[in-house]
Protein backbone atom coordinates (compact mmCIF):
# COMPACT_ATOMS: atom_id res chain seq x y z
CA UNK A 1 0.00 0.00 0.00
CA UNK A 2 1.27 3.43 -0.95
CA UNK A 3 2.23 5.54 2.05
CA UNK A 4 1.03 9.09 2.47
CA UNK A 5 4.04 11.35 2.25
CA UNK A 6 5.02 14.04 4.76
CA UNK A 7 7.18 16.62 3.04
CA UNK A 8 9.09 19.49 4.63
CA UNK A 9 9.25 22.61 2.49
CA UNK A 10 12.35 24.74 2.88
CA UNK A 11 12.31 28.29 1.58
CA UNK A 12 15.75 29.61 0.75
CA UNK A 13 16.95 33.16 0.85
CA UNK A 14 20.63 33.05 0.03
CA UNK A 15 22.07 30.19 2.09
CA UNK A 16 19.48 30.58 4.82
CA UNK A 17 16.19 28.83 5.37
CA UNK A 18 13.38 31.29 6.01
CA UNK A 19 9.71 31.10 6.91
CA UNK A 20 7.05 33.46 5.63
CA UNK A 21 3.55 34.47 6.65
CA UNK A 22 1.16 35.11 3.76
CA UNK A 23 4.20 34.85 1.47
CA UNK A 24 5.88 37.84 3.14
CA UNK A 25 7.87 38.72 6.27
CA UNK A 26 10.59 36.11 5.75
CA UNK A 27 12.26 35.16 9.04
CA UNK A 28 15.51 33.23 9.10
CA UNK A 29 15.14 29.84 10.79
CA UNK A 30 18.46 28.21 10.03
CA UNK A 31 21.17 27.21 7.66
CA UNK A 32 20.22 25.30 4.52
CA UNK A 33 22.74 22.47 4.76
CA UNK A 34 22.03 21.68 8.40
CA UNK A 35 18.27 21.79 7.77
CA UNK A 36 18.52 19.28 4.96
CA UNK A 37 20.65 17.04 7.15
CA UNK A 38 18.16 17.09 9.98
CA UNK A 39 15.18 16.28 7.76
CA UNK A 40 17.16 13.60 5.97
CA UNK A 41 18.03 11.94 9.29
CA UNK A 42 14.47 12.19 10.57
CA UNK A 43 13.29 10.28 7.53
CA UNK A 44 11.21 12.84 5.74
CA UNK A 45 9.59 11.16 2.75
CA UNK A 46 10.72 13.84 0.33
CA UNK A 47 11.97 17.38 0.49
CA UNK A 48 10.97 20.51 -1.38
CA UNK A 49 13.38 23.43 -1.60
CA UNK A 50 12.31 26.73 -3.10
CA UNK A 51 14.55 29.74 -3.61
CA UNK A 52 12.12 32.59 -2.99
CA UNK A 53 14.39 35.27 -4.45
CA UNK A 54 15.40 33.42 -7.58
CA UNK A 55 12.69 34.76 -9.91
CA UNK A 56 13.28 38.32 -8.78
CA UNK A 57 17.05 38.05 -9.03
CA UNK A 58 17.01 35.97 -12.20
CA UNK A 59 19.39 33.33 -10.96
CA UNK A 60 19.43 29.75 -9.82
CA UNK A 61 21.98 28.79 -7.23
CA UNK A 62 23.22 25.54 -8.76
CA UNK A 63 26.21 25.24 -6.46
CA UNK A 64 24.05 25.34 -3.33
CA UNK A 65 21.52 22.90 -4.76
CA UNK A 66 24.36 20.51 -5.56
CA UNK A 67 25.60 20.70 -1.97
CA UNK A 68 22.11 20.11 -0.62
CA UNK A 69 21.45 17.22 -3.00
CA UNK A 70 24.58 15.48 -1.71
CA UNK A 71 23.03 15.31 1.78
CA UNK A 72 19.75 13.99 0.57
CA UNK A 73 19.13 10.23 0.10
CA UNK A 74 15.49 10.96 -0.63
CA UNK A 75 13.64 12.62 -3.45
CA UNK A 76 14.45 16.28 -3.80
CA UNK A 77 12.19 18.79 -5.52
CA UNK A 78 13.71 22.15 -6.35
CA UNK A 79 12.08 25.36 -7.48
CA UNK A 80 12.45 29.09 -7.77
CA UNK A 81 13.47 31.07 -10.81
CA UNK A 82 12.87 28.45 -13.47
CA UNK A 83 11.98 30.29 -16.67
CA UNK A 84 13.18 27.96 -19.40
CA UNK A 85 13.96 24.33 -20.21
CA UNK A 86 17.65 25.19 -19.81
CA UNK A 87 17.02 26.36 -16.23
CA UNK A 88 15.25 23.09 -15.48
CA UNK A 89 18.08 21.10 -17.05
CA UNK A 90 20.57 22.90 -14.82
CA UNK A 91 18.62 21.92 -11.71
CA UNK A 92 18.29 18.27 -12.76
CA UNK A 93 22.02 18.23 -13.42
CA UNK A 94 22.60 19.65 -9.95
CA UNK A 95 20.71 16.81 -8.30
CA UNK A 96 17.03 17.73 -8.41
CA UNK A 97 14.69 14.79 -8.95
CA UNK A 98 11.78 17.04 -9.71
CA UNK A 99 11.42 20.70 -10.47
CA UNK A 100 8.58 22.81 -9.18
CA UNK A 101 7.41 25.72 -11.33
CA UNK A 102 4.93 28.50 -10.68
CA UNK A 103 5.30 31.90 -12.41
CA UNK A 104 6.81 30.73 -15.70
CA UNK A 105 3.87 28.43 -16.34
CA UNK A 106 1.43 31.34 -16.72
CA UNK A 107 3.73 33.11 -19.14
CA UNK A 108 4.18 30.04 -21.34
CA UNK A 109 2.43 26.77 -20.52
CA UNK A 110 4.38 25.03 -23.31
CA UNK A 111 7.39 25.12 -20.96
CA UNK A 112 5.63 22.25 -19.14
CA UNK A 113 5.32 20.17 -22.30
CA UNK A 114 9.03 20.67 -22.96
CA UNK A 115 10.13 19.69 -19.45
CA UNK A 116 7.77 16.68 -19.38
CA UNK A 117 8.93 15.47 -22.79
CA UNK A 118 12.56 15.48 -21.75
CA UNK A 119 12.40 14.45 -18.10
CA UNK A 120 9.01 12.77 -17.82
CA UNK A 121 5.91 14.17 -16.18
CA UNK A 122 6.82 12.57 -12.85
CA UNK A 123 9.68 15.09 -12.66
CA UNK A 124 7.47 18.15 -13.06
CA UNK A 125 5.51 19.64 -10.17
CA UNK A 126 3.10 22.51 -10.68
CA UNK A 127 3.24 24.92 -7.78
CA UNK A 128 -0.28 26.25 -7.59
CA UNK A 129 -0.48 29.29 -5.35
CA UNK A 130 -4.07 30.22 -4.72
CA UNK A 131 -5.90 33.05 -3.03
CA UNK A 132 -9.54 33.15 -1.95
CA UNK A 133 -11.59 35.87 -3.64
CA UNK A 134 -15.27 36.78 -3.83
CA UNK A 135 -15.38 34.69 -7.03
CA UNK A 136 -13.71 31.61 -5.57
CA UNK A 137 -10.09 30.50 -5.58
CA UNK A 138 -7.87 32.29 -8.07
CA UNK A 139 -4.40 31.24 -9.22
CA UNK A 140 -1.60 33.62 -8.25
CA UNK A 141 1.98 33.96 -9.46
CA UNK A 142 5.18 35.83 -8.60
CA UNK A 143 5.24 34.96 -4.89
CA UNK A 144 1.62 35.90 -4.50
CA UNK A 145 1.88 39.28 -6.20
CA UNK A 146 0.07 38.68 -9.50
CA UNK A 147 -3.48 37.38 -9.47
CA UNK A 148 -4.06 35.41 -12.68
CA UNK A 149 -7.24 35.34 -14.73
CA UNK A 150 -7.47 31.55 -14.23
CA UNK A 151 -9.31 29.97 -11.36
CA UNK A 152 -7.16 27.66 -9.23
CA UNK A 153 -9.00 24.61 -10.58
CA UNK A 154 -8.59 25.73 -14.19
CA UNK A 155 -4.88 26.39 -13.62
CA UNK A 156 -4.39 22.92 -12.11
CA UNK A 157 -6.15 21.23 -15.00
CA UNK A 158 -4.26 23.26 -17.59
CA UNK A 159 -0.94 22.44 -15.94
CA UNK A 160 -1.71 18.72 -15.84
CA UNK A 161 -2.83 18.74 -19.46
CA UNK A 162 0.55 20.30 -20.34
CA UNK A 163 2.47 17.60 -18.50
CA UNK A 164 2.60 18.31 -14.77
CA UNK A 165 2.79 15.04 -12.84
CA UNK A 166 1.92 16.48 -9.46
CA UNK A 167 0.27 19.61 -8.04
CA UNK A 168 1.58 21.34 -4.93
CA UNK A 169 -1.34 23.48 -3.85
CA UNK A 170 -0.47 26.30 -1.53
CA UNK A 171 -2.97 28.65 0.08
CA UNK A 172 -1.56 32.15 0.41
CA UNK A 173 -4.29 33.02 2.92
CA UNK A 174 -3.18 30.18 5.19
CA UNK A 175 0.60 30.30 4.61
CA UNK A 176 2.54 30.47 7.86
CA UNK A 177 -0.57 31.01 10.01
CA UNK A 178 -0.58 27.48 11.37
CA UNK A 179 -4.36 27.41 11.59
CA UNK A 180 -4.83 24.47 9.27
CA UNK A 181 -4.79 23.87 5.52
CA UNK A 182 -7.49 25.40 3.36
CA UNK A 183 -9.47 22.18 3.11
CA UNK A 184 -11.98 23.45 0.56
CA UNK A 185 -9.10 24.37 -1.73
CA UNK A 186 -7.39 21.00 -1.21
CA UNK A 187 -10.64 19.20 -1.92
CA UNK A 188 -11.42 21.24 -5.03
CA UNK A 189 -8.00 20.68 -6.56
CA UNK A 190 -7.80 16.98 -5.62
CA UNK A 191 -11.18 16.37 -7.24
CA UNK A 192 -10.23 18.16 -10.44
CA UNK A 193 -7.04 16.29 -11.44
CA UNK A 194 -5.91 12.65 -11.37
CA UNK A 195 -2.26 13.27 -10.52
CA UNK A 196 -1.08 13.36 -6.89
CA UNK A 197 -1.93 16.57 -5.03
CA UNK A 198 0.25 17.84 -2.19
CA UNK A 199 -1.40 20.13 0.36
CA UNK A 200 0.69 23.07 1.56
CA UNK A 201 0.12 26.24 3.55
CA UNK A 202 -1.23 26.40 7.07
CA UNK A 203 -0.26 23.18 8.80
CA UNK A 204 -0.25 23.91 12.54
CA UNK A 205 -1.00 20.58 14.14
CA UNK A 206 -0.75 16.91 13.32
CA UNK A 207 -4.53 16.74 12.97
CA UNK A 208 -4.33 19.28 10.15
CA UNK A 209 -2.42 16.65 8.18
CA UNK A 210 -5.15 14.10 8.83
CA UNK A 211 -7.79 16.57 7.64
CA UNK A 212 -5.87 17.38 4.45
CA UNK A 213 -5.57 13.70 3.56
CA UNK A 214 -9.26 13.18 4.24
CA UNK A 215 -9.96 16.12 1.92
CA UNK A 216 -8.17 14.26 -0.87
CA UNK A 217 -4.48 15.18 -0.60
CA UNK A 218 -1.98 12.47 -1.58
CA UNK A 219 0.71 14.08 0.53
CA UNK A 220 1.10 16.89 3.04
CA UNK A 221 3.78 19.54 3.06
CA UNK A 222 4.66 21.78 5.97
CA UNK A 223 7.23 24.29 7.12
CA UNK A 224 6.40 26.36 10.18
CA UNK A 225 5.24 23.42 12.27
CA UNK A 226 8.76 21.98 12.31
CA UNK A 227 10.26 25.27 13.52
CA UNK A 228 7.83 26.86 15.94
CA UNK A 229 5.91 24.19 17.83
CA UNK A 230 8.26 21.28 18.27
CA UNK A 231 6.37 18.82 16.11
CA UNK A 232 8.48 16.56 13.94
CA UNK A 233 7.98 14.35 10.92
CA UNK A 234 7.67 11.45 13.33
CA UNK A 235 5.02 13.00 15.59
CA UNK A 236 2.94 14.02 12.57
CA UNK A 237 3.12 10.50 11.18
CA UNK A 238 2.15 8.94 14.50
CA UNK A 239 -1.04 10.97 14.59
CA UNK A 240 -1.75 10.13 10.95
CA UNK A 241 -1.22 6.42 11.64
CA UNK A 242 -3.56 6.62 14.63
CA UNK A 243 -6.17 8.02 12.27
CA UNK A 244 -5.87 5.10 9.86
CA UNK A 245 -3.67 6.81 7.32
CA UNK A 246 -0.90 4.65 5.89
CA UNK A 247 2.43 6.32 6.56
CA UNK A 248 6.03 5.16 6.57
CA UNK A 249 6.95 4.68 10.21
CA UNK A 250 10.44 3.87 11.33
CA UNK B 1 39.76 -3.02 -4.04
CA UNK B 2 37.09 -0.59 -5.04
CA UNK B 3 34.83 -1.54 -7.89
CA UNK B 4 34.22 0.53 -10.96
CA UNK B 5 30.61 1.05 -11.91
CA UNK B 6 29.67 2.28 -15.35
CA UNK B 7 26.70 4.62 -15.32
CA UNK B 8 25.00 4.96 -18.68
CA UNK B 9 24.01 8.52 -19.50
CA UNK B 10 21.25 8.51 -22.07
CA UNK B 11 20.45 12.17 -21.63
CA UNK B 12 17.26 11.94 -19.61
CA UNK B 13 17.66 12.71 -16.05
CA UNK B 14 19.22 12.86 -12.77
CA UNK B 15 22.38 10.75 -12.66
CA UNK B 16 23.57 12.82 -9.75
CA UNK B 17 21.94 10.84 -6.96
CA UNK B 18 22.86 7.43 -8.33
CA UNK B 19 26.43 8.56 -8.79
CA UNK B 20 26.51 10.20 -5.37
CA UNK B 21 25.19 7.09 -3.61
CA UNK B 22 27.55 4.72 -5.44
CA UNK B 23 30.52 6.92 -4.58
CA UNK B 24 29.33 6.92 -0.99
CA UNK B 25 29.64 3.12 -1.11
CA UNK B 26 33.28 3.45 -2.14
CA UNK B 27 32.84 2.76 -5.86
CA UNK B 28 34.59 4.50 -8.69
CA UNK B 29 31.88 5.72 -11.01
CA UNK B 30 32.35 6.20 -14.71
CA UNK B 31 29.58 8.18 -16.36
CA UNK B 32 29.51 7.08 -19.98
CA UNK B 33 28.04 8.83 -23.00
CA UNK B 34 29.55 6.20 -25.32
CA UNK B 35 30.02 2.44 -24.92
CA UNK B 36 33.78 2.67 -25.55
CA UNK B 37 34.05 4.38 -22.16
CA UNK B 38 32.77 1.24 -20.44
CA UNK B 39 35.50 -1.22 -21.31
CA UNK B 40 37.03 -1.50 -17.87
CA UNK B 41 34.00 -1.58 -15.57
CA UNK B 42 32.93 -4.24 -13.05
CA UNK B 43 29.23 -3.41 -13.06
CA UNK B 44 26.86 -1.38 -15.17
CA UNK B 45 23.86 0.67 -14.04
CA UNK B 46 21.26 1.84 -16.52
CA UNK B 47 19.30 4.55 -14.75
CA UNK B 48 16.49 6.28 -16.49
CA UNK B 49 14.21 9.20 -16.28
CA UNK B 50 12.12 10.29 -19.21
CA UNK B 51 10.09 8.44 -21.77
CA UNK B 52 10.67 4.91 -23.10
CA UNK B 53 10.76 5.77 -26.78
CA UNK B 54 13.02 8.81 -26.40
CA UNK B 55 15.46 6.85 -24.22
CA UNK B 56 15.57 3.90 -26.63
CA UNK B 57 16.31 6.32 -29.46
CA UNK B 58 19.22 7.73 -27.45
CA UNK B 59 20.55 4.27 -26.57
CA UNK B 60 20.42 3.23 -30.23
CA UNK B 61 21.98 6.45 -31.44
CA UNK B 62 24.84 6.32 -28.94
CA UNK B 63 25.50 2.67 -29.72
CA UNK B 64 24.55 1.45 -26.25
CA UNK B 65 21.80 -0.98 -27.27
CA UNK B 66 24.05 -3.62 -28.80
CA UNK B 67 26.69 -3.00 -26.18
CA UNK B 68 24.26 -3.58 -23.29
CA UNK B 69 22.88 -6.78 -24.90
CA UNK B 70 26.40 -8.17 -25.42
CA UNK B 71 27.47 -7.17 -21.94
CA UNK B 72 24.46 -8.82 -20.29
CA UNK B 73 24.58 -11.92 -22.46
CA UNK B 74 28.24 -12.45 -21.65
CA UNK B 75 27.43 -12.43 -17.92
CA UNK B 76 28.13 -8.82 -16.94
CA UNK B 77 26.18 -7.53 -13.95
CA UNK B 78 23.60 -5.05 -15.07
CA UNK B 79 21.12 -3.08 -12.92
CA UNK B 80 18.28 -1.14 -14.53
CA UNK B 81 16.63 1.48 -12.34
CA UNK B 82 13.11 2.81 -12.96
CA UNK B 83 12.86 3.47 -16.70
CA UNK B 84 16.18 1.62 -16.99
CA UNK B 85 14.55 -1.59 -15.73
CA UNK B 86 11.71 -1.10 -18.19
CA UNK B 87 14.04 -0.58 -21.14
CA UNK B 88 15.42 -4.11 -20.65
CA UNK B 89 12.02 -5.58 -21.61
CA UNK B 90 10.81 -6.52 -25.09
CA UNK B 91 8.71 -3.46 -25.75
CA UNK B 92 7.11 -0.32 -24.35
CA UNK B 93 4.27 2.03 -25.19
CA UNK B 94 5.37 5.34 -23.67
CA UNK B 95 5.75 7.84 -26.49
CA UNK B 96 4.45 5.25 -29.00
CA UNK B 97 4.89 1.48 -29.46
CA UNK B 98 8.61 0.80 -29.34
CA UNK B 99 11.05 -2.12 -29.15
CA UNK B 100 13.06 -2.40 -25.94
CA UNK B 101 16.42 -4.05 -25.38
CA UNK B 102 14.71 -7.46 -25.24
CA UNK B 103 16.75 -8.98 -22.41
CA UNK B 104 13.59 -9.73 -20.41
CA UNK B 105 10.43 -11.01 -22.06
CA UNK B 106 7.54 -8.69 -21.39
CA UNK B 107 5.89 -5.38 -22.09
CA UNK B 108 5.76 -2.01 -20.41
CA UNK B 109 2.19 -0.74 -20.18
CA UNK B 110 0.53 2.37 -18.75
CA UNK B 111 -0.97 2.57 -15.29
CA UNK B 112 -4.52 3.76 -15.76
CA UNK B 113 -5.64 6.51 -13.43
CA UNK B 114 -8.79 5.98 -11.37
CA UNK B 115 -10.24 7.76 -8.37
CA UNK B 116 -8.14 5.63 -5.99
CA UNK B 117 -5.16 5.29 -8.23
CA UNK B 118 -3.57 8.56 -9.14
CA UNK B 119 -0.90 8.41 -11.79
CA UNK B 120 2.08 8.73 -11.50
CA UNK B 121 2.37 6.14 -8.73
CA UNK B 122 4.48 8.39 -6.54
CA UNK B 123 5.85 7.78 -3.09
CA UNK B 124 6.98 5.08 -0.68
CA UNK B 125 5.50 1.65 -1.07
CA UNK B 126 6.12 -1.79 0.41
CA UNK B 127 7.70 -4.63 -1.54
CA UNK B 128 6.89 -8.32 -1.14
CA UNK B 129 7.13 -11.66 -2.90
CA UNK B 130 8.19 -15.26 -2.34
CA UNK B 131 11.31 -14.78 -4.41
CA UNK B 132 12.60 -11.93 -2.28
CA UNK B 133 14.38 -13.92 0.41
CA UNK B 134 16.51 -15.75 -2.14
CA UNK B 135 17.54 -12.73 -4.20
CA UNK B 136 21.04 -11.34 -3.62
CA UNK B 137 19.76 -7.82 -4.24
CA UNK B 138 17.52 -8.05 -1.16
CA UNK B 139 20.05 -9.52 1.24
CA UNK B 140 19.43 -7.81 4.59
CA UNK B 141 16.22 -6.22 3.34
CA UNK B 142 13.13 -7.57 5.08
CA UNK B 143 9.86 -8.14 3.28
CA UNK B 144 7.52 -5.11 3.43
CA UNK B 145 10.39 -2.66 3.55
CA UNK B 146 9.45 0.53 1.74
CA UNK B 147 11.12 2.02 -1.32
CA UNK B 148 10.50 5.18 -3.31
CA UNK B 149 8.53 4.76 -6.53
CA UNK B 150 7.70 7.29 -9.18
CA UNK B 151 6.37 6.02 -12.49
CA UNK B 152 3.37 6.04 -14.82
CA UNK B 153 4.12 2.79 -16.69
CA UNK B 154 4.90 -0.65 -15.33
CA UNK B 155 6.59 -3.84 -16.41
CA UNK B 156 4.48 -6.93 -17.21
CA UNK B 157 6.96 -9.78 -17.32
CA UNK B 158 6.18 -12.87 -19.41
CA UNK B 159 8.86 -15.30 -18.34
CA UNK B 160 9.44 -17.20 -15.10
CA UNK B 161 12.10 -15.13 -13.39
CA UNK B 162 12.39 -13.92 -9.80
CA UNK B 163 10.00 -11.04 -9.24
CA UNK B 164 9.26 -8.81 -6.26
CA UNK B 165 6.01 -6.87 -6.24
CA UNK B 166 4.40 -3.81 -4.80
CA UNK B 167 0.67 -3.16 -4.45
CA UNK B 168 -0.86 0.03 -5.76
CA UNK B 169 -4.62 0.19 -5.28
CA UNK B 170 -4.90 -3.55 -5.75
CA UNK B 171 -2.65 -3.73 -8.81
CA UNK B 172 0.42 -5.89 -8.32
CA UNK B 173 3.25 -4.02 -9.94
CA UNK B 174 6.69 -5.47 -10.65
CA UNK B 175 8.91 -3.71 -8.12
CA UNK B 176 12.12 -5.62 -8.90
CA UNK B 177 13.33 -8.59 -10.89
CA UNK B 178 16.36 -10.77 -11.37
CA UNK B 179 17.26 -12.96 -14.31
CA UNK B 180 20.71 -14.35 -13.60
CA UNK B 181 23.10 -11.45 -13.91
CA UNK B 182 20.39 -8.99 -14.97
CA UNK B 183 18.69 -6.97 -12.22
CA UNK B 184 15.98 -4.35 -12.31
CA UNK B 185 14.17 -2.15 -9.82
CA UNK B 186 11.12 -0.04 -10.60
CA UNK B 187 11.77 1.96 -7.44
CA UNK B 188 14.73 4.26 -6.93
CA UNK B 189 17.20 2.66 -4.50
CA UNK B 190 19.32 5.81 -4.62
CA UNK B 191 16.36 7.74 -3.16
CA UNK B 192 15.22 5.11 -0.70
CA UNK B 193 17.34 5.95 2.32
CA UNK B 194 18.82 3.07 4.33
CA UNK B 195 17.22 0.11 2.54
CA UNK B 196 17.96 1.58 -0.87
CA UNK B 197 21.59 2.02 -0.02
CA UNK B 198 21.66 -1.58 1.24
CA UNK B 199 20.26 -2.79 -2.08
CA UNK B 200 22.91 -0.92 -4.06
CA UNK B 201 25.56 -2.28 -1.71
CA UNK B 202 24.27 -5.78 -2.46
CA UNK B 203 24.46 -5.16 -6.19
CA UNK B 204 28.04 -3.96 -5.88
CA UNK B 205 28.97 -6.92 -3.68
CA UNK B 206 27.78 -9.61 -6.13
CA UNK B 207 30.95 -11.21 -7.41
CA UNK B 208 31.26 -11.00 -11.17
CA UNK B 209 32.99 -14.38 -11.45
CA UNK B 210 30.44 -16.13 -9.33
CA UNK B 211 27.35 -17.91 -10.56
CA UNK B 212 24.55 -16.04 -8.82
CA UNK B 213 21.27 -17.60 -9.80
Amino acid sequence: MLKTRVIPILLLQGNSVVKTVGFSEPRVVGDAISNVNVFSNRMADEMVIVDIEATEKGRINEALIRRLARQCVMPLTVGGGIQTLVDAQALFRSGADKVVINSAFYKDPSLFSQVAAQFGRQALVFSLDAVKTANGYQAVSHSGNNVQSLSAVAAAQLAVSHGAGEVLVNSIDCDGRMEGYDLDLVEAISASVDVPVVAAGGCGSSLDCVNAVNAGASAVAAGSIFYWVGESIITLKETMANNNIEVRLI
Amino acid sequence: MSKTVGLIDCGGGNLFSVENTLRGLGCDVLVAQYPEQLNAVDKVVLPGVGAFQASMAMLNEQGFSDWIRNYAQSGGHLLGICLGMQLLLSSGQEGGECQGLGLIEGEVTPLLATADCRVPHMGWNEVFGNAMSGMPLFKGVVEHSTFYFVHSYYACIREPIDIVYTDYSGIHITAAYQKGNIFGTQFHPEKSQKMGVQLLRNFIACDADQEIC
